[in-house]
């Protein structure tokens, strides 16, 4: 998203109050404790290991690691994990 | 979570193990192409498990090609597969279908029929009545119609105030008789006493009474009499001669109440050697096949050297007079220990009261009510066995009707 077009939006947004990640395309990242996160709007899978799940959003890349991670559903737009999560990293 | 299970349970559900190089590619492109996919989880470093819809594997073997994985299946699971296993074996369906239909069945015929609260009229009379409308054994309970049958054998038999039947594989018939009033006193009558004894109180309803309190009377004399003859006060004099022959002749109806003394000998020993229940016990349970004896549970004899046992047998099956050999066993043993006592003179004489006593309980009629108890004991303080005497007095209703004939 080129950076002028990204202000207006987030102006529009701010200006109006309306639920950013809609307007902006921004991924939606919800973290349950250490053991569930759901990624909305998101782009793919780009790594999937036990240890080490990398997935591609609009912002960049979304890398978390920990232990024995389960991608326990994917859906064309959400993905959740399960497992011991260690760390969450936002790659731009 | 539950639904989507229901979910995956009533579409089916595959496992399916994806090898390759790049299983990220694999999942990518099978999320980008609409299918659903879960619970993906490493078992090793290279082998991915993933569940799917079957409906989805079709496209998922084109994914796998094109993203160079190879893709087995590991398990099926779900309503789809199973209905298709029990379509190749249809005889365990139908063999499930005639078990439900044996059960079925059998628990709706009638084993066996119960009457109760029959007192006067046989149960067999009863049972035979309800046989004739369908309520019997070897029937099906759909057969017998509950209140038909009820409405039947109150139609029947006039004796019975209420019957309620309950059909089922043990049918049952309960039954409430009716209790007709006494016999009302038509015609004259007196009222006797039916033993020897003292009277209590006399309350005469009707009828002259001819007894008064504390007089003795024997057996069969009239106490309340049916013949009514007009006193001497409220006789006129003038009148008073035919009168005498004007004697009205009533049913006699009242309350006596007599009094009687019984007696009763209890005695008990100074030194006695009494068994008492050590407390411990076990069961043996055991099956009887012919004269072969098969333990189930418990020791295989008795450990203890004096015990009180006591056996129940449960017979199985009877057919006309055939019996199979087999029956079931319970034996329960009580240990005991012979205690001897050594009583003093207070403990034996309240002891030999008390045998006195139940004896009492077993002697005297269940109407009679005890008014007053004396002991006694017999002999002095140094007999053995010390003896006890219990007198009882009782108040019993002591009348009953007689009719006669008025000369």
């Amino acid at each position: 998203m080129p950076g002028e077009r990204k202000k207006r939006m987030e102006y529009l947004a701010n200006y109006l109050e309306l639920p950013k990640d809609l307007l902006m395309n921004m991924p939606r990242i919800t973290l349950l404790g250490d053991m569930q996160l759901y990624v909305e709007n998101h782009r793919g899978i780009m790594e999937y290991t036990k240890e080490r799940i990398r997935i591609s959003t609009s912002l960049g890349e979304l890398l978390i690691a920990g232990e024995g991670l389960v991608l326990r559903n994917i859906f064309p737009d959400e993905i959740a994990v399960e497992g011991k999560i260690k760390s969450l990293n936002i790659l731009e | 979570m539950i639904m989507k299970k229901i979910w995956a349970y009533f579409l089916g559900c595959l496992t399916l193990i994806v090898r390759g190089e790049k299983p990220e590619r694999f999942i990518n492109m099978a999320f980008t192409r609409g299918i659903y996919l879960w619970d993906l989880t490493w078992k090793s470093p290279d082998t991915l498990m993933v569940k799917v819809y079957p409906q989805s594997f079709k496209t998922l073997r084109h994914v796998a090609r094109q993203s160079r994985c190879r893709i087995r299946i590991h398990k099926k699971q779900g309503a789809p597969f199973l209905a298709y296993r029990l379509r190749r074996r249809r005889m365990l369906l139908v063999g499930a279908l005639i078990f439900c239909m044996i059960l079925y069945l059998l628990s709706s015929l009638i084993w066996t029929v119960d009457v109760s609260g029959t007192r006067k009229i046989s149960s067999r009379h009863v049972k035979e009545l309800a046989a004739a409308k369908g309520l019997k054994e070897g029937n099906f309970s759909f057969q017998a119609k509950r209140d038909e049958v009820e409405r039947y054998l109150l139609r029947e038999l006039p004796g019975l105030s209420y019957v309620e039947v309950k059909v089922g594989p043990r049918s049952q018939v309960k039954v409430t008789e009716k209790v007709s009033p006494p016999p009302s006193s038509q015609g004259p009558s007196h009222i006797v006493a039916k033993k020897e004894g003292v009277i209590d109180t006399i309350l005469a309803f009707s009828g002259q009474p001819l007894v008064k309190e504390g007089d003795l009377v024997r057996k069969g004399q009239v106490l309340i009499s049916g013949v009514v003859k007009p006193s001497a006060s409220e006789a006129d004099p003038k009148t008073s001669a035919q009168s005498e022959k004007k004697a009205t002749y009533v049913g006699a109806q009242g309350i006596v109440y007599g009094k009687f003394w019984y007696r009763f000998y209890g005695e008990v020993l100074r030194d006695e050697a009494v068994a008492e229940k050590t407390g411990r016990k076990t069961r043996i349970y055991c099956i009887n096949v012919g004269a072969k004896e098969i333990i189930i549970r418990g020791p295989r004899r008795i450990p203890y050297r004096y015990y009180q046992s006591e056996t129940w047998r449960t017979k199985s099956l009877r057919w006309r007079n055939k019996t199979l050999p087999v029956e079931f066993v319970t034996i329960e043993a009580e240990e005991i220990r012979q205690v001897h006592l050594r009583r003093t003179f207070e403990e034996a004489a309240e002891e030999a009261a008390g045998r006195a006593r139940e004896k009492e309980a077993k002697g005297i009629a269940a109407e009679a009510v005890a008014v007053k108890r004396r002991y006694k004991v017999i002999g002095d303080k140094n007999d053995d066995p010390v003896r006890v005497i219990l007198t009882v007095e009782t108040k019993e209703e002591i009348g009953v009707v007689r009719r006669f004939k008025p000369s």
